[in-house]
């Protein structure tokens, strides 16, 4: 099964799961109260997995390094491979 | 493990890359040859106009056919399977028998050695860059260009679950036997293909390890990140997503 697939089943069950419960089918008798909690709780999980993402992005944001270390290390070889090509040029 | 009688090959494709080659080849070399290992640098050009295959050309004297080896193609076909492309460019080498293959961009040429060190330690199938892990980086991106990839990297890591930090990262090490097998599984050609490869290898139950690489942007010429690039990235991930 495909990554795809797999992801629309979780979220076809979920639907009818919410479904069910959001129209009462199956007769529980929730009170408004529940029903209210059933109603929002898509908005609720997407505004969670938004604010989850958000976060997670802004923390591997701050331990993203910028290298300054790497980056002179390059130059310095970048040097020393003009010096070495030099010597090549003339034969040394 | 690589090691004296073990032969490690690197591929470097190249397109245009006439002034970033003659240093991808001299920062191979030392680090190679410091390692004690067989190895050999295979130039695989796509028929770059500016010269790269004539800048090849001038290095294989420099530094002997033994290393550097020459496999120019007519015309730009990236990585990943052609229509047309028979044999399989990415696991052949000079010698037609190497242990480890490492496939790499010819502007990101530190530390190889690391890769065989790592693959050594756990004999791990495949042993794959990222710039996300302790120890890795990238040097010159504004913050632009770092949110967009931590984004893109999250929204990978979600829809994909690649097992890898960096789907997108292109300095990888394989054992030949794996890497020919995960390229008669994979699908897509290019861009897409680096991403594939992980998943497919993840899938396929192969060990993988991560060794952290810092990305110093591109030295020479420019690295482009515009909305064609953002567009063929999402297509890629959408494609994966539904075929793997």
């Amino acid at each position: 099964m495909s990554k795809l697939a797999r992801a629309l089943l979780v979220f076809g069950l979920f639907a009818v799961a919410w479904v069910v419960l959001a129209w009462d089918l199956p007769g529980l008798g929730l009170t408004s109260q529940w029903l209210q909690l059933v109603w929002a709780m898509p908005a609720y999980l997407l505004v969670c997995f938004g604010c989850w993402a958000l976060a997670t992005v802004g923390i591997r944001l701050s331990s993203f390094r910028d290298c300054p270390e790497a980056a002179e290390e390059l130059r310095a070889e970048v040097v020393a491979a003009r010096i070495k090509c030099i010597f090549i040029t003339l034969n040394l | 493990m690589p090691g004296h009688s073990q032969l490690l090959s690197v591929l470097l494709p190249t397109y245009n890359e006439r002034e970033n080659l003659p240093l991808a080849v001299y920062l191979l070399t030392k680090h190679l040859d410091a390692s004690a290992m067989d190895y050999e640098i295979i130039i695989i050009d796509d028929g770059s106009p500016d010269g790269t295959l004539e800048a090849a050309k001038q290095l294989q004297k420099i530094y002997g056919s033994k290393h550097i080896v020459l496999r120019p193609r007519a015309r730009k076909l990236g990585l990943g399977k052609d229509d047309d492309d028979d044999d399989d460019d990415k696991s052949q080498s000079s010698s037609g028998n190497p242990n480890f293959i490492i496939i790499m961009d010819a502007d990101l040429s530190h530390h190889v050695s690391t890769f065989p060190l790592k693959q050594k330690e756990g004999d791990y199938d495949v042993v794959t860059g990222s710039r996300y892990i302790a120890g890795g980086g990238v040097h010159g991106w504004d913050l632009r260009r770092k949110i967009m990839s931590r984004g893109a990297n999250l929204l990978a890591q979600i829809l994909l679950q690649p097992g890898v930090s960096d789907l997108t990262g292109s300095f990888r090490l394989y054992k030949r036997e794996v890497l020919q097998h995960l390229v008669e599984r994979s699908l897509s050609k290019g861009y897409v293909f680096q991403m594939e490869m992980m998943v497919r290898a993840r899938q396929l139950g192969y060990s993988l390890a991560e060794v952290p690489i810092t990305f110093v942007d591109r030295v020479y010429g420019e690295s482009k990140l515009g909305g064609n690039e953002i567009v063929s990235y999402l297509k890629g991930l959408l494609q994966l997503f539904a075929s793997t």
